[in-house]
C-alpha cells in the first residue's frame, strides 16, 4: 500500500481546441467511430483501426477495485467497450477471470505457473522482467511500428521517450506502458491556515520556518482545547508516500530518498542520482539524508510527530489528521480530494492551504518526481495469433477519448447523480501525462475570463464545481484546491515552468540483485530511519550506509551504472 | 487361507467406509504434493512445475545462509510455543471456572460471548488492537494512566511485541478453545465425584484428583495436535500488526517468506520453507505420538 | 455434584462470576465497537469519536448494504457452500472415523490408514500445485473447488475417532452379535450415541467454511462467484487510498469504502454464525465426551 502509483493517465481528457486535435492524424482517424460502424471498416486490413473479418476472439484478465460501477445489465463482459470493439474492430473479448486489484498479482502468478496465460494482460515492472527473461511474451516492435496510430505513438513516446525506453529490452518493445510520463507525485506542503493564524505564524519560506510551525502546532495548543494533543507534522509507517510522507521534507534539504515501508511495498523503486563523479549513486545514503533525519528527530523530540507513526498506515494517519489532530503534512496533488475534503466539508472552521516546497538554504528546492517511470504495462502472450490487436485496441481507446471522433460516452456516462467511469471498462487504456495540468491551466483561464466555452468536458466539470464551492458548497472544496489558482496542479505547473523537479536517473527495470535483495534492504532502511527519527543516535545512519553497501547495495549500484553506461552508449 | 479370507470379509466394510475419503485425499492432498519439487528448482513461474532448472538443495542453502533466518526461526518458535502453552492453559482454566457456574443462563451467555472473537478475522481485529493499544488515545493507555503507570507503546516496542502477539491471540481463541474441554468436563462420570466426596475431598481436591485427571487425555490430545504448529506463529495476525521497528522480535517464518519470496516471486525458496516446516512438524508429531503411547499408554489417533 | 457451602466457597463463586463477566466484556468490546461504528455517521467515524455507542445514529450503512446485490448474492453462495460442505464432510468424517476407531486386532490396516491421513495434515504441495489439480479436474470457477479439496477434515476425524473409541464396547459387540453388520452398527448404534460430538464438529465445519476466504479468491474467476468471506475480504481489507491519483476515482472510493459500511457488512457477515451456534451449544451442554474417559 505504500508505493505511490503515479499519474492517473486514463482519468481525464485533454483534447478539444488544443494541440491534441491538430496532431491527430487523419490517417489514424476512423471513418467514424460511433456512427455506421460496420461501414467504417474498409477492406484495408492493415490500418490502425481496420476491422477483423471474420472477427477474432481474444482472452484477457481484469482487475477491479470496489469503486467500479456498471450500468444496469452491464458488466465486464458486456459494456460499451466490449460491444464497440466487437462491432468496429471485429474483436471479441473474453475475460478469463476478474479479481480484486489486490489479489491480481497473486492470481496472475498462479495462472503463469499453471500455463493459463491469456492473449494479453497487465503486469507490473517485476513481472514484466520475469516474462521477458522467460521468453513468454511477444516482441511488439514490428506491430507497433506498423499499426500504432500517431495518437498512440504520441502517447507512448511522450516525455522524451522514457515510457517507451523502460518498456524496451535490448531494443525490442516488449510491452505497452499504461501510465508514467508525468510528475503528479511531486510533493507540496499542506498547512492548516486557521492554525497558522492561531499560533501567529506566516506560511513557511524555508525549512526552519517549517520546523518552527510544526513545533508551534504541537505545543501552542492550536485547536484551543487546552490540551497538548496535537501534532505538527503528519507521518505514518510508509515514510515516503503521496499522503503523509516526508519526501518533500527531505527535498527541502536537497536529499531525494524514496523507499516506502509498509507491508505491501516491494522496495524495488530505488532512486539514483548522478554524483559529482558522474556515477549514479543511491539517493537514500547521501549525507543530506542524514541532515534531514536529524531535523525529523528534532521534531519528534519536540512532540511534533505522532510517536506511533511507525505502526500506523496511511488510512490511520489520515484519520488522525482529519480528526483535527495534525496541522501540516507533505503530500502529492491528490491530498485535497483525499483525505482532506471530507474534513473541510464537515467543518466550516477548517482551512487547509497548499504551499510549494521550501529550501533549507539559498539553493533552490527541487521536488523529487518518479512518476515519469511507468508502473503498469500491457503485454501480449507469445502464443497469441494477433499481437497487433493490442495496438489496435489502444488506437481505438485513444481515438474515441482523445482523437477527433472523441465521444464522452467512452469516458463517463451520467445518470442523474451517478457518474459511471466508462473509460475504466476498456481492456487497454492510455493517455497523456500532462492532461491534468493542462486542464487546470485552462480552468484558471476560464475562471479569470468567466468564459468556460473552450474547456474540455472534464475541465468544465472542474470549473462548475469550483463555482459551486465559491458559492458556498464546501463539499466541492477539493476542486478549488486541486485545479484553481494557487492549487496543487497550479503549483505543479509552476514547478514544471521553473524546472523544479529532481528526477530519478535510473529508469531501467529492476536489476538481478534488486530482485533478490531489495526487500531485505528496504527493511533495513525503514528500520534505521524509523529508529533515528524516534531518537536513536544519528551515527547509526553511517552504519546503515555501510550495511546497505555490504548487503547487496554495492552490487546494485554497479548494475545500475552498467545499465546507465549501456543506455548512453546506444 | 480360509481364516484369512474370513478376516478379509469381516474387514471389508471398514475398507469400504474409508474408500471415499482415501480417494479424496489421494486426489486433493497427495496429488498436489508433486509440487514440492519446486523447492529443488531455480523456479521460473512460467515454465511449469518441472520445467525449471534443478538446483538440488540450493534453495535450502540460500535460506539457511541468510543472516536473518536464524533470528526468524527463533522468533517463530518462541512465539508459537508461548501461544501453544497459553492457548492450552487459558481455555482449560476458563473451562474449569465455567464448570463451577451453577446458573445455566449465565454459563450459556458467557460461553456464547467468549466464542465471538473467534469469528472475526485478523484483518478486522488488527485494526481494533491497534486502536486499543494506542499510547495516544487507546483504552489500555487510559487504564495505565489511571493506575499511575507510564504509557507504553506496545506495538512499536520490540520487547513487548511478542507478548502482545501471544495475548491478543489468546484473547481471540481462548473462548472457542473451551468448547472441547467443557465437553470433556461434562463427560466425567459423576460417580467419581460422589466417591471423592465420601472420601472427604473438598472442592479443590475434587478438582485436583477427579476433574484434572478426567480431562487429561483430551489435554494430551490437544497439546499433541498443536505441536504440529510449532513453526506456525500465525501469519494473518503478525502481518496485520507488525512493522519494521519490531522485526527483530516479531518477524516470523511466514512473514519473512512472504516478503522474501512472494513479493519477488521466489516460489522455490517459499516452497523450501514450507517443506522445512512440514518436516519439523512431522517429526514433532511422530515423537509426541510415540511418547504418549509409550509412557501414558495413550493413543492420540 | 454436592455443594459445600462455606465462606471460601462463596468468595470463590463471587470471584468466579466477576472474572467470567470481565472476560465476556473483553470479548464483546470489539463487536460492540463494530456495531457502534456501523450505526454512526461517516464523519463521526473518521473523527474517531465512536467507541462503544453510535454517534450521530444512522441506518445509512445498512441501507447501502441492502441495496448491494453483491452482498446478498455472495451470502447465498456462502450458504450453498456451507450446505454442501456440511453434508459431504460430515458423511466422510463419520464413515472414516468409525473404521479408524477400531482396534488393530479388528482392523489390521488401521494404523496404515491413520498415518496415510495424518501425513496430509503436515505436508501439502502448496498453492500452485493445488491450483493445477483443481484446474485439471475442470473445477475452476465452480463451487466444488471450495467444497471438495477439504472434504476430509483430518483434525475432525481424529476428534471423532477418539469419541467413538470411548463408547461402551458392550453396546457395539451386542449389536454385532445380534447379526447387524458394521454399516448397521455404525448408523443405528454409534451415530445416535455420538450426536453431541457430531454437533460440535458440525459447528467447526460451518464456521470453517463460512469464514474461509482465500480459496474463493484464487479459484473463482469472477467476483460474482465469491462466497461472502471472499467478498468481504475484498471490501474490508485496508486499502490505502493514496495508491490512487485520479481525483474522481478517489472520491468514489471514499464514499464506498468507509468504515461504517465495512462494519455493517462485518456484522451481517458474522450474524448467521452467531445465530446458529446457540442451537448447537445445546449439545455441548448436554454432554459430550470426546474420547476423554477411559474406564
Amino acid at each position: 500500500m505504500a508505493v505511490l502509483m503515479l499519474v492517473a493517465v486514463a482519468c481525464s481528457n485533454n483534447n478539444a481546441g488544443n494541440s491534441a486535435s491538430s496532431d491527430s492524424p487523419s490517417s489514424s482517424a476512423p471513418a467514424s467511430a460511433s456512427a455506421a460502424p460496420s461501414e467504417s471498416a474498409p477492406a484495408v486490413a492493415e490500418g490502425p483501426l481496420a476491422k477483423y473479418d471474420p472477427p477474432i476472439e481474444l482472452t484477457t484478465v481484469r482487475h477491479q477495485n470496489s469503486g467500479v460501477k456498471f450500468m444496469a445489465g452491464e458488466d465486464w463482459d458486456n459494456n460499451i467497450y466490449t460491444r464497440e470493439l466487437a462491432v468496429q474492430l471485429g474483436i471479441k473479448l473474453k475475460n478469463n477471470w476478474v479479481v480484486d486489484d489486490l489479489q491480481f498479482p497473486k492470481k496472475l502468478s498462479v495462472s503463469m505457473v499453471a500455463g493459463d496465460l491469456p492473449d494479453f494482460f497487465e503486469v507490473n515492472l517485476q513481472q514484466l522482467q520475469l516474462l521477458v527473461d522467460a521468453g513468454q511474451i511477444a516482441d511488439l516492435t514490428e506491430v507497433y511500428d506498423k499499426y500504432a496510430s500517431d495518437l498512440t505513438k504520441r502517447s507512448i513516446e511522450e516525455s522524451g521517450g522514457v515510457k517507451k525506453d523502460v518498456s524496451s529490452f535490448g531494443g525490442k518493445l516488449m510491452a505497452i506502458p499504461l501510465d508514467g510520463g508525468g510528475r503528479t507525485d511531486a510533493q507540496f506542503l499542506y498547512i492548516r491556515n486557521d492554525w497558522l493564524k492561531k499560533v501567529g505564524l506566516e506560511p513557511p519560506k524555508n525549512m526552519d520556518d517549517v520546523i518552527a510551525i510544526a513545533k508551534a502546532f504541537a505545543n501552542d495548543d492550536p485547536d484551543g482545547n487546552g490540551k497538548k494533543d496535537t501534532f505538527g507534522l503528519s507521518l505514518d509507517f510508509n515514510l515516503f508516500n503521496g499522503w503523509s510522507g516526508v519526501d518533500g521534507f527531505f527535498n527541502g534539504y536537497h536529499a531525494y530518498p524514496f523507499n516506502p515501508g509498509g507491508p505491501n511495498s516491494t522496495g524495488l523503486k530505488l532512486v539514483f542520482m548522478k554524483g559529482a563523479d558522474g556515477q549514479l549513486a543511491y539517493a537514500d545514503i547521501q549525507p543530506e539524508v542524514k541532515t534531514a533525519l536529524g531535523k525529523l528527530q528534532e521534531l519528534y523530540k519536540a512532540g511534533a510527530i505522532n510517536p506511533e507513526f511507525g505502526v500506523i498506515n496511511g488510512e490511520k494517519s489520515a484519520e488522525i489528521a482529519t480528526s483535527g489532530k495534525v496541522g501540516m503534512t507533505f503530500g502529492a496533488t491528490f491530498v485535497p480530494s483525499w483525505p482532506l475534503n471530507d474534513m473541510v466539508a464537515n467543518d466550516p472552521n477548517v482551512d487547509w492551504g497548499v504551499y510549494p516546497l521550501v529550501s533549507a538554504d539559498d539553493q533552490p528546492v527541487k521536488a523529487l518526481s518518479n512518476g515519469i517511470v511507468p508502473t503498469r504495462y500491457m503485454v501480449v502472450n507469445k502464443k497469441s495469433e494477433h499481437p497487433e490487436a493490442l495496438i489496435k485496441m489502444l488506437n481505438f481507446y485513444l481515438e474515441v477519448n482523445y482523437g477527433e471522433s472523441r465521444d464522452e460516452e467512452y469516458h463517463t456516462h451520467t445518470e442523474g447523480d451517478t457518474v459511471f467511469n466508462t473509460f475504466s471498462y476498456a481492456p487497454v487504456q492510455g493517455g497523456f501525462a500532462s492532461t491534468n495540468i493542462d486542464d487546470g491551466q485552462a480552468v484558471i483561464k476560464a475562471l479569470d475570463s468567466g468564459d468556460p466555452s473552450a474547456l474540455t468536458p472534464t475541465a468544465k466539470v472542474y470549473y462548475d464545481n469550483i463555482l459551486k464551492y465559491r458559492g458556498g458548497d464546501r463539499g466541492q472544496w477539493w476542486y478549488e484546491k486541486t485545479f484553481a489558482k494557487g492549487s496543487a496542479y497550479d503549483l505543479l505547473f509552476q514547478y514544471q515552468e521553473g524546472d523544479k523537479f529532481a528526477t530519478n536517473e535510473f529508469t531501467g527495470s529492476p536489476t538481478d540483485t534488486m530482485v533478490s535483495k531489495a526487500s531485505a534492504l528496504r527493511d533495513l532502511q525503514v528500520q534505521t530511519f524509523t529508529r533515528i527519527i524516534t531518537g536513536e543516535s544519528l551515527d547509526s545512519f553511517d552504519k546503515f550506509v555501510e550495511n546497505w553497501k555490504a548487503q547487496g547495495g554495492d552490487a546494485i549500484t554497479k548494475e545500475v551504472n552498467d545499465w546507465y553506461a549501456q543506455k548512453h552508449a546506444q | 487361507m480360509l481364516w484369512f479370507r474370513k478376516r478379509w470379509k469381516a474387514e471389508l466394510p471398514f475398507h469400504m467406509m474409508a474408500l471415499p475419503s482415501v480417494v479424496f485425499v489421494l486426489v486433493f492432498c497427495y496429488g498436489p504434493m508433486a509440487g514440492v519439487s519446486i523447492a529443488f528448482q531455480q523456479f521460473v513461474p512460467t515454465s511449469g512445475l518441472f520445467g525449471s532448472e534443478w538446483i538440488g538443495l540450493d534453495n535450502f542453502q540460500y535460506l539457511f545462509s541468510m543472516p536473518d533466518t536464524k533470528r526468524v526461526i527463533f522468533n517463530t518458535v518462541y512465539i508459537a510455543v508461548m501461544k501453544m502453552i497459553a492457548g492450552l492453559v487459558m481455555p482449560i482454566f476458563i473451562a474449569l471456572l465455567l464448570n463451577e457456574i451453577g446458573k445455566k443462563a449465565f454459563k450459556r451467555t458467557v460461553q456464547t460471548v467468549i466464542y465471538m472473537p473467534h469469528f472475526l478475522s485478523w484483518v478486522i481485529l488488527g485494526g481494533i488492537v491497534i486502536d486499543v493499544l494506542s499510547p495516544n488515545y487507546g483504552l489500555v493507555g487510559d487504564l495505565m494512566d489511571w493506575f499511575g503507570l507510564p504509557r507504553v507503546f506496545f506495538l512499536g516496542n520490540e520487547n513487548w511485541f511478542p507478548y502482545i502477539l501471544v495475548s491478543t491471540d489468546v484473547w481471540k481463541e481462548f473462548g472457542f478453545g473451551t468448547i472441547v474441554f467443557l465437553a470433556a468436563l461434562t463427560g466425567i462420570n459423576p460417580a467419581l465425584y460422589e466417591s471423592a466426596v465420601i472420601d472427604g475431598a473438598g472442592r479443590w481436591k475434587q478438582t485436583l484428583y477427579v476433574t484434572l485427571p478426567g480431562i487429561l487425555p483430551i489435554v494430551v490430545l490437544m497439546g499433541t495436535l498443536s505441536l504440529g504448529n510449532v513453526l506456525n506463529a500465525g501469519f494473518d495476525q503478525v502481518f496485520n500488526l507488525y512493522n519494521p521497528t519490531v522485526y527483530s522480535t516479531g518477524d516470523i517464518l511466514d512473514t519473512y517468506v512472504y516478503r522474501m519470496g512472494f513479493e519477488n516471486l521466489q516460489f522455490g525458496v517459499a516452497t523450501a520453507v514450507g517443506l522445512f516446516k512440514s518436516a519439523v512438524s512431522f517429526v514433532l508429531i511422530s515423537v509426541s505420538y510415540l511418547l504418549a503411547y509409550r509412557f501414558a499408554n495413550y493413543r492420540i489417533f | 455434584m454436592v455443594q459445600q457451602k462455606s465462606l471460601g466457597r462463596s468468595i470463590f463463586v463471587g470471584l468466579n462470576y466477576f472474572l467470567l463477566s470481565i472476560m465476556s466484556a473483553l470479548c464483546l468490546i470489539p463487536l460492540i465497537n463494530v456495531l457502534a461504528v456501523s450505526f454512526s455517521s461517516s464523519y463521526a467515524i473518521s473523527s474517531g469519536m465512536v467507541k462503544l455507542w453510535p454517534v450521530e445514529f444512522t441506518l445509512r450503512s445498512y441501507r447501502h448494504v441492502a441495496s448491494k446485490s453483491e452482498f446478498l448474492h455472495s451470502m447465498l453462495i456462502a450458504f450453498e457452500r456451507v450446505g454442501l460442505a456440511l453434508v459431504i464432510s460430515m458423511t466422510l468424517t463419520i464413515l472414516l472415523a468409525y473404521p479408524l476407531s477400531r482396534e488393530a486386532s479388528q482392523f489390521r490396516f488401521r494404523t496404515g490408514y491413520v498415518w496415510f491421513f495424518v501425513f496430509t495434515m503436515l505436508f501439502s504441495g502448496g498453492l500452485i500445485p493445488s491450483y493445477i489439480v483443481i484446474r485439471n479436474l475442470g473445477m475452476l470457477d465452480s463451487i466444488w473447488s471450495l467444497v471438495l479439496p477439504g472434504a476430509v477434515p483430518i483434525f475432525n476425524v481424529i476428534l471423532l475417532l477418539n469419541f467413538f473409541r470411548s463408547l461402551p464396547k458392550e453396546l457395539l459387540e451386542a449389536s454385532l452379535i445380534d447379526g447387524a453388520g458394521q454399516w448397521q452398527t455404525l448408523w443405528r448404534i454409534v451415530v445416535p450415541l455420538s450426536v453431541p460430538a457430531i454437533a460440535t464438529l458440525t459447528l467447526f465445519v460451518i464456521v470453517g467454511h463460512w469464514n474461509e476466504w482465500f480459496h474463493g479468491l484464487i479459484y473463482m474467476n469472477s467476483p460474482d462467484h465469491y462466497p461472502l468471506a471472499s467478498y468481504l475480504q475484498t471490501v474490508i481489507i485496508r486499502r490505502d487510498l493514496s495508491l490512487l491519483t485520479d481525483p474522481a476515482e478517489i472520491s468514489n472510493m471514499t464514499k464506498l469504502n468507509d468504515r461504517g459500511l465495512k462494519s455493517a457488512q462485518i456484522f451481517l457477515g458474522a450474524l448467521p454464525v452467531f445465530l446458529i451456534y446457540p442451537f448447537l451449544q445445546r449439545f455441548f451442554i448436554s454432554g459430550i465426551v470426546m474420547g476423554s474417559v477411559k474406564e
